[in-house]
């Protein structure tokens, strides 16, 4: 039982951070996508700012290796 | 390293204007800066230089030619001689006048190519159609005649039961002789075919009925209908037959005339710009004036070059630039061979400012570092090698800066792959026993993570320390006390977790603290509430060099599940494909992962320090190369 809800901890943990990427992600390519539409030589700082909320998730990886690391 | 600037001034009498120009065109190194002198109108005939060089890449573009790259200065340079002395509008004259037949020539080649691949698709179009049908004309008798009609689906029901009805009536047999066929918006056609004499009746009922007779007759005239599926396929095949031809013109056209035109266009953009230039220097009535900024390693050469060719003719003064004009001195990056392709992150931004500082040395330190280590595999940092050499064959500049940047990236890959013990996931383990040299990053996490973050302290604190430097150097007080204070901070955050861990005595603790005390007064000194706020960031900062150890756990397990599909489906076909694919997929995602967030790193945690972009990119008058014209 205590694995399950560590487990069901670890999900939630890159989980929600990922729901939240990807709607940031979705945002910034949207208009991403308008701006290399107007200035193709933008091309290389979008991508950067498409890289940018990839953070959150990625930090909720990390926690969520610590938190089986460390409890299951 | 950003190289020192010269600024030099030509002064000379006008009719050595035009020479003086053209030769700097030729030496291709003064970044004009010009004076607030008052500006020449623009030379006679430049509108139509400019107009006519807009209708050469209109032909080159046309011809579909596009190897700029091929085009070398001798070709130009002989374009130059062929129309030396030559004014202006004399030169659009005799361009305009050799060029005439070879448009004309081109553009009827063009005509008939778009004409014929127009009709060539609605041939296409018609015989998919008339296909349908191809069984219904070949039981046609010869005493019968065949009819195709467009018609809505909801009136063909109607169409067909009143022919029905009407040769009923004449005691005319029908047999079913009828083929519908459905299309797009509720349209369809109708094949009849009718006994040969009623053609005329059944017009009539069929048009009642609102159909419309598809004859294709436009297209193949005077063909009978039964002939026609027959015509429209030899008109197919002489049409393919004649684009085919075109074709092989238009390419022969292209690769005789595509780097003659390119030449041209060439000789008359630097024409165009040479024009400009001219246009826009300070003029007196017998004298002119040409002042730019001019690398200080391109000075002598520069220098003695004017001289041989035009003595006395023309005054040079040169002179390092003065505190108040530093914000419009252009920068001109200059780093050696290994370090230079790295430049290639900072087009992304705008350059640094003169008085700052090229981070080009430390990109081509820290990115492959970071982005090897999150690949850290030797067999793909093996795979990401070859590519990389590949690159570095191509003929594009950038795509060889890539090469030069992926070799480095595979190098520490393979390094890192030597320390995490990884060959294609454990691949290598399994054949060959590999052992790890530090740790094994899937099963030691913890230390991974903690190395990451201490790579990022060290990285976060020399963005730090350049930034001080910066700002000392720029007599910048607000920055060197804030990025100073920012350090101090770090620091005694190091220090203290240090006293921490070796669990020394508590007066020990008196350091960090004193340390943190220094580090506020500089921090608020500096950047005041804001300057603390930075501090935040700092540590923000540095917790997101985890990444590296995330991004990489990520990229081993990914490439241990891709072998173990050896384990379920053994040495068969299916296991080793899946595991082939799952590594490809990891590559190209471990590649690109990498590679982006090695970038992410450089770009807000490293740059976000110290780097000013509000710098103006050195932009020598020079003729340009391949196709840099685009950009402009």
């Amino acid at each position: 039982m205590e694995k399950a809800i560590i487990a069901i901890a670890a999900a939630l943990a890159v989980g929600i951070p990922a729901i939240a990427t990807a709607y940031a992600q979705a945002k910034i390519g949207t208009a991403g996508a308008g701006t290399v539409a107007e200035k193709p030589e933008t091309g290389g700082t979008i991508i950067i700012l498409e890289a940018l909320p990839e953070t959150m998730v990625i930090l909720g990886f990390v926690v969520a290796i610590m938190l089986i690391l460390r409890f299951a | 390293m950003i190289q020192p600037m010269i600024r030099l001034a030509i002064w000379g009498v006008s009719a050595r204007q035009k020479d003086v120009i053209q030769e700097m065109h030729r030496l291709g190194v003064l970044h004009i800066g010009q004076g607030k002198g008052p500006r020449g109108e623009d030379p006679a005939g430049l509108a139509s230089l400019r107009l006519l060089r807009s209708k050469i890449l209109g032909l080159v573009e046309s011809l579909g030619w596009s190897d700029w790259a091929g085009i070398t200065g001798d070709s130009v340079e002989s374009v130059e001689k062929l129309m030396s002395g030559l004014s202006p509008e004399e030169l659009t004259h005799e361009i305009e006048k050799s060029l005439e037949e070879f448009a004309v020539r081109l553009a009827s080649l063009l005509k008939e190519k778009n004409d014929s691949e127009e009709l060539l698709a609605r041939l296409k179009k018609g015989k998919e159609t008339l296909d349908l049908f191809a069984s219904f004309f070949r039981h046609g008798r010869t005493r019968e005649s065949t009819a195709l009609w467009l018609v809505t689906e909801e009136n063909a029901n109607g169409a067909v039961a009143a022919l029905k009805t009407a040769y009923s009536a004449r005691g005319e047999g029908w047999e079913g002789r009828v083929h519908f066929v459905s299309g797009k918006d509720a349209f369809g056609v109708l094949g009849v075919r009718i006994p040969r004499g009623l053609e005329g009746e059944t017009g009539k009922i069929l048009t009642e009925r609102k159909a419309l007779p598809w004859d294709l007759s436009e297209l193949c005239p005077g063909v009978s209908a039964e002939c026609r599926l027959e015509a429209v396929e030899k008109r197919i095949e002489e049409l393919s037959s004649r684009l085919a031809v075109i074709a092989a013109d238009l390419k022969r056209t292209s690769s005789e005339w595509g780097p003659r035109l390119g030449a041209l266009f060439m000789f008359l953009d630097g024409k165009t710009e040479q024009a400009s230039v001219e246009a826009g220097l300070t003029l007196s009535p017998n004298s002119f004036g040409l002042f730019g900024w001019i690398p200080e390693d391109a000075l002598e050469a520069t220098v003695a070059a004017l001289k041989e060719k035009f003595g006395d003719d023309v005054l040079l003064q040169w002179r390092r630039p003065e505190e108040g004009e530093w914000g419009r001195i252009p920068t001109s990056l200059k780093n050696p061979s290994l370090s230079a392709p790295f430049e290639l992150f900072l087009k992304l931004l705008s350059p640094p400012s003169y008085t700052g500082v090229d981070p080009t040395g430390a990109i081509a330190l820290f990115f492959p570092f970071f982005s090897g280590c999150m690949v850290g595999d030797i067999g793909y940092g093996a795979v990401l090698f070859l590519i990389a050499l590949k690159l570095k064959r191509n003929a594009g500049e950038i795509v060889r800066k890539i090469g030069s940047i992926l070799l480095a990236v595979s190098l520490w890959s393979m390094a890192w792959g030597a320390a995490w013990g990884e060959f294609f996931g454990d691949t290598g383990h399994r054949l060959f026993h590999m052992e790890p040299l530090w740790v094994e990053r899937s099963e030691s996490v913890t230390p991974v993570m903690a190395f990451t973050v201490a790579l990022g302290a060290a990285h976060v604190m020399l963005g730090l320390l350049i930034g001080v430097w910066q700002g000392v150097r720029n007599r910048q007080r607000h920055q060197w006390m804030e990025k100073s204070g920012n350090f101090v901070i770090l620091f005694s955050f190091i220090i203290g977790l240090m006293v921490l861990k070796a669990e020394l005595h508590g007066a020990f603790f008196s350091i960090p603290i004193i340390l943190l005390i220094v580090g506020l007064v500089l921090l608020i000194g500096g950047g005041g509430i804001g300057g603390i706020i930075e501090a935040f960031g700092s540590f923000g900062n540095i917790i997101s060099y985890v990444r590296i150890a995330a991004i990489g756990l990520s990229s081993a397990i990914l490439a241990m599940v891709a072998s173990s599909f050896m384990d379920v489906f053994g040495l068969s076909v299916l296991g080793v494909t899946l595991a082939v694919m799952i590594h490809l997929l990891n590559f190209v995602l471990a590649i690109g992962g990498s590679g982006l967030h090695a970038a992410r790193l450089h770009y807000v945690e490293f740059f976000g320090k110290f780097y000013s972009g509000n710098g103006e990119e050195y932009k020598p008058f020079q003729r340009r190369s391949g196709s840099s014209w685009k950009k402009q």
